[in-house]
């Protein structure tokens, strides 16, 4: 790794705590590619798969717990005051 | 202010990491290449996404202010689950235009998002901050767009 990513992987920990080593030790593992090509492939769609269901999840859960309806698509709504 | 924004600059970090895919043995081919770019996008979307919730719980944003910030992530989620099943696939140049479209809608609702000023910005530096974060998501899109035509040849 380069001094400037490292440099900004730190100051990424430094702000967001526990989320950001998180993703970092994330970011770690998914940079080190075994030697197997069909192997590493099937990994990074199940990795990528498993985060983006998580989004969804997530996101489904927070909606419903704040009294917004369901997420289908984006449509940008301006906050109240 | 500025720490509320800090949730969504994660995704900067992808643009850094791109270049340090390493493999144990053998060069990256082009394929591992797009698959791993991908798959880091989308550990950076979910961060950004648990990131937010975690703001908002915290009483550092409100939920209306966060709640747009969570369906332009929910949309850039869905987005990639389609994405993903085009990657786990060989490449082909047909997908493209498909995956051209794909790094539309999420450029689509990153301006509709930065548009609403949706985190009560008044601070015009601000503002520019978050833009560019979501840029940076759009950017990180089209990078792996790039490298899935580097895949095909550049068909």
């Amino acid at each position: 790794m380069n001094p400037a990513l490292i440099a900004e992987i730190a100051a990424l920990i430094a702000q967001l705590g526990p989320l950001g080593l998180q993703l970092f030790l994330k970011l770690e593992g998914a940079l080190n590619l075994g030697s197997d090509e069909k192997a590493n492939i099937a990994n990074a769609i199940a990795a990528a798969n498993a985060a983006d269901q998580d989004v969804l999840t997530s996101v489904a859960a927070w909606m419903q717990a704040n009294g917004f309806k369901p997420v289908t698509t984006f449509v940008p709504v301006t906050p109240k005051a | 202010m500025q720490r509320k924004l800090k949730v969504v600059p994660i995704v900067l970090v992808i643009l850094a990491t791109l270049g340090c895919i390493k493999k144990a043995s053998g060069p990256v081919t082009p394929w591992e290449r797009v698959t791993t770019e991908n798959a880091i996008l989308a550990q950076s979307i979910d961060t950004a996404t648990q990131g937010t919730i975690a703001v908002q719980t915290s009483g550092l944003i409100s939920a209306a202010q966060a709640q747009p910030v969570l369906a332009f992530l929910n949309q850039a989620a869905t987005v990639q689950l389609q994405i993903n099943t085009i990657l786990s696939n060989p490449p082909s140049a047909s997908n493209i235009p498909q995956l051209q479209a794909f790094v539309s809608q999420i450029g689509n609702a990153a301006q509709a998002l930065v548009s609403t000023g949706v985190l009560g910005i008044k601070n015009p530096k601000s503002q520019q901050t978050i833009g560019a974060d979501v840029q940076a998501i759009v950017s990180s899109v089209n990078v792996i767009l790039s490298s899935y035509q580097a895949a095909t040849g550049g068909k």
